[in-house]
Order: structure tokens, then sequence, then C-alpha cells
């Protein structure tokens, strides 16, 4: 069963991000939050809420059953994510096939993560056993020099320079400045990017996304409940592919790439026929990786031209929040953001920077860092649905 | 330095594995892999969460045994260029040049 039918998203929010969340935030109150808000927007009481689907790195030691107790919420499905950036994508996936199969009529997705200092050194350097063995032992500080040399390689496949990885960077910035929840939103220049102070050659400080405390959530119903009847968001396909390729490739070809087909062949659509994307933007090479490996690229002689005549030209709407890398990266919900922002943009809720009769969007999902690079990638193709 | 080669498949991986990617096999010889050649190196001047720090050098080695393995270079070197590896009692992979 490849379709979705039957099941309708009604909620996406987002809890304003914090580069210095004031004292006294938790990640358990910024879930909290986004269960509210996103209950609020649906029209929805806790007591209708019946599954419940959590992702997040600090809520530990508490997981998904202990915030819908502290939550107040009765559910008969009920989940755990950990996978990242993928997590929103996967945990959509589990939703909406416990709704088609019965499990539950209403499901709240919740996703989000508080940082302090001490936090963020102990998620990056405990990451997994591979990290906590074989790279915290190098001081890496995370992920980036992992990146950085991924970025290297992209560089040399495609003749890319740091000028094109500043043109999506500001093309995303671009778009935040137009989204007041963005934690950056000034004009970036070219000048700036490239003076920037470097993290790990050749990424600098505008290449690796600002950690932010924040949080997200979707609510999910079926498509009879009487939240559907206003502006639901429908899912055309999803697909997931998990540890492709054992840490064996390079890094420049994720999971997307072999399940492409069958995504758009489920939605019955092409690339072309999107109206935005969301992908998910740990660093710009992984931008163009995932777009690539999705055919959007596909009618481009190379990646520098899609760069410069599809992203930064602003045909090709990608990432229209600015991204985890201008609106800033809260943990597991960084799984999630663009989710959210797909379903803002085709509920044509997105203010300044609404494209223009959006109807159609993929979104994509990528993360859990192994030795080399990331293990998961998923996708999924939504639509604004009818409102009754 | 060691990398695990599957004794039944004899497909080679680094970090060991608790099954074989690729037979599904458990068992596992040690394999040596002393030296490599440089792939990517990255000059680390930042580490997220921690203000200062000293600058270190992280690259992608590919060594003679198969797999590839993340290090620290004793002292910037270029792609190309030939390493040693020594397994600190840390767990720390360190690539150095004679």
């Amino acid at each position: 069963m490849n379709d979705f039918a039957g099941v309708s998203i009604v909620a996406a929010v987002e809890v304003p991000y914090t580069r210095h969340a004031p004292a006294g935030t938790s990640t358990a109150g910024l879930l909290a939050q986004a269960l509210k808000a996103a209950l609020s927007q649906a029209e929805l009481s806790t007591n209708e809420v019946d599954g419940l689907g959590v992702a997040s790195f600090t809520l530990l030691p508490d997981h998904a059953i202990d915030f819908a107790w502290r939550a107040g919420l009765r559910v008969g499905w009920c989940m755990d994510d950990c996978h990242g950036g993928a997590s929103g994508i996967n945990l959509l996936q589990h939703a909406a096939r416990a709704i088609q199969a019965g499990d539950a009529s209403v499901i709240v997705l919740v996703s989000g993560d508080h940082f302090e200092a001490a936090d963020f050194t102990s998620l990056v350097e405990n990451y997994n056993v591979t990290t906590r063995t074989h790279l915290r032992p190098l001081n890496t500080g995370g992920p980036n020099p992992l990146f950085a040399m991924l970025t290297q390689r992209q560089m040399r496949a495609s003749q890319l320079t740091r000028e094109d990885y500043a043109a999506l960077c500001m093309a995303q910035r671009e778009w935040a400045s137009m989204n007041p929840l963005a934690v950056y939103r000034e004009p970036l220049t070219l000048e700036t990017y490239l003076a920037a102070p470097p993290v790990a050659e050749p990424l600098c400080r505008f290449d690796c996304v600002p950690v932010v405390s924040g949080a997200n959530a979707i609510v999910l119903t079926s498509s009879t409940h009487r939240c559907a009847e206003r502006l639901p968001v429908r899912i055309r396909a999803l697909r997931a592919s998990y540890n492709v390729d054992h840490q064996h490739g390079d890094g420049l070809v994720t999971g997307l790439a072999g399940i492409s087909d069958a995504l758009w062949r489920d939605a019955n659509l092409q690339p072309a026929d999107m109206n935005l994307v969301s992908v998910y933007d740990d660093y710009p090479s992984m931008i163009l990786t995932q777009l690539n490996d999705l055919g959007f690229a596909d009618d481009q002689p190379d990646l520098r031209t899609f760069i410069h005549e599809r992203i930064a030209s602003r045909r090709l709407p990608v990432n229209t929040s600015g991204g985890q890398l201008s609106a800033g990266q809260a943990g597991a919900a960084a799984g999630m953001h663009g989710l959210v922002e797909a379903i803002t943009q085709l509920r044509h809720e997105a203010g300044a920077r609404q494209v223009d009769d959006a109807r159609f969007a993929a979104v994509s999902g990528y993360g859990m860092v192994q030795y080399r690079y990331g293990m998961c990638a998923n996708a999924v193709v939504l639509e604004r649905g009818a409102s009754q | 330095m060691n990398v695990f080669a599957c004794v039944a498949c004899a497909q080679v991986d680094f970090p060991r594995r608790l099954l074989c990617p690729l037979c599904g096999r458990d068992e596992f010889v040690e394999v040596d892999a002393a030296q490599g050649s440089v792939e990517d190196v990255t000059t680390l001047h930042h580490r997220a969460g921690k203000a200062g720090g000293d600058i270190a050098y992280i690259a992608t080695v590919l060594t003679h045994a198969g797999p590839r393995v993340i290090v620290r270079l004793e002292r910037l070197l270029a792609p190309g260029a030939v390493v040693s590896l020594r397994l600190e009692s840390d767990g720390a992979i360190v690539g150095f040049s004679d």
C-alpha cells in the first residue's frame, strides 16, 4: 500500500526559535507550547488526541509516554523517534499509517530541543557509539569536519566554488528576511560570506547551522474528521531509505537517489510540478545533494547552473523559511522544520514569503551521521487539499 | 591500527560491525591497516559550543586494507600523501608522515 488516502494534515506550527532562550526554558516546556499551538490551530482539545509522536534529543530521561502524561494526553498510539533530520518525515509516515489502520484518529507529532552549551557538546560527542568511540577522541567538535570533507568532494566532483555555496546561503537568507520567526534575517552579502570566520575549511560560519532552542508540531487526522474540512494538506507519496550504502560511499549520493523514481511514480507527479521544496539543510552541500538525488537538477547542465539559474533566482523556491541555515537548528525539530514550512505554504499562510498558488511541495529529510555522513534519507510529496 | 575482515566473504570494514553488511555473518578477523593515502583533509578552526581550542587537521584516509578512516594528522598534508596510522590509547587514529 503506497497511497496515503484518508489522511489529512490539519495543523503545522513552530514555537519561535531563540539563540539564547530565557531562563527557565525546558525541552518539555517547548514541546508543550508546540502541542498547545498545534491543537489551537486545528481547533482541537487535548482530550480529542489519541496519538502522540515525539522527536527530541534533550527530553531524556523522559520519553514520549512521559511527555504524554505530563501534557495530560490519553493515547492509544505513542512513538519515540530518534532519526534526527529524518525524524519529521519518519514520524509522518508512521502516523499516517496508524490513522489508515484505525489505530488512532487524531495524532500530534512534536519535536524540539533546548540546549545549554554543555548539552550540545554532550550530544555531538556522544551522538552514537561510533562517534563516541572513534570521533570524540579526535576532538572534532561534532560533524563539521566530516561535512567539510564531503563538501570538498562535491566541489571537486561538480567544479563548485565557495561563491556557489554562498549563493545558496544568500538565497535562503533572502527568504528568511520575510520570515519573522527566522533568527537571522539581515541580508547576507557575498563579501560578508567570504570574510566569515572559517569553521572547518572550506566551511565558514554561514555554512553551519546556528544552534537554537525551539519546537515544531503537526497534527494529522482522518480525512473524515471535522478538522480536515478546513485547509487540509494531503500526502501524495512518501518514501524512505536508511543505511543505503553502509558508509562505503562518498556521501555525495543519499538514499533519496534510490527512492526518487518510486516517490514520483507514487505521487503521479514530477519535480517540475512542485511549487516549492524543503530540503534538510544542515550544510549547503547537502541541499544540492538532496535536490540532485530527487531529480530537481536533471534538466540542468550542471550543479553550478542549477544553483544560480534555479535556486538563487528563486525560480525554484527552496527552503522558503530561510531553512536551518538562517532560521536555526532546534535539535530534532530540524527534522520537522521544513515540513512545517511546506504545510504552511500549502495552506497559503506564509505571509510575505508566500509562494503564489502553492499547490504541491516536496520535503526531504536527511541525517543521523554515522562515521562519515548521514545514514537516513526520506522524502514526502504534499498537496494542498480542498476545503469543504 | 586494525580493520576487520569478515571470515565468510572477506568484506573489510571499519568500524567493526555486529554483522557483516554483505553476508550477515558475525565472525571477523583483524587486518593490519597501518598505512593509507589521504583523500580529503580539513583544517578545523572552531568547535561548536567550545571557545578557543587548537587548530586540528582532520582527514579521510583510504587505508591500504580497504576501508576509509577518519584521522587526526600530526601536520597538514595534501590529498594523495601516504601516511602511517597509529591507534592512540584513547581511540584516536593519528596519521603521520615519516
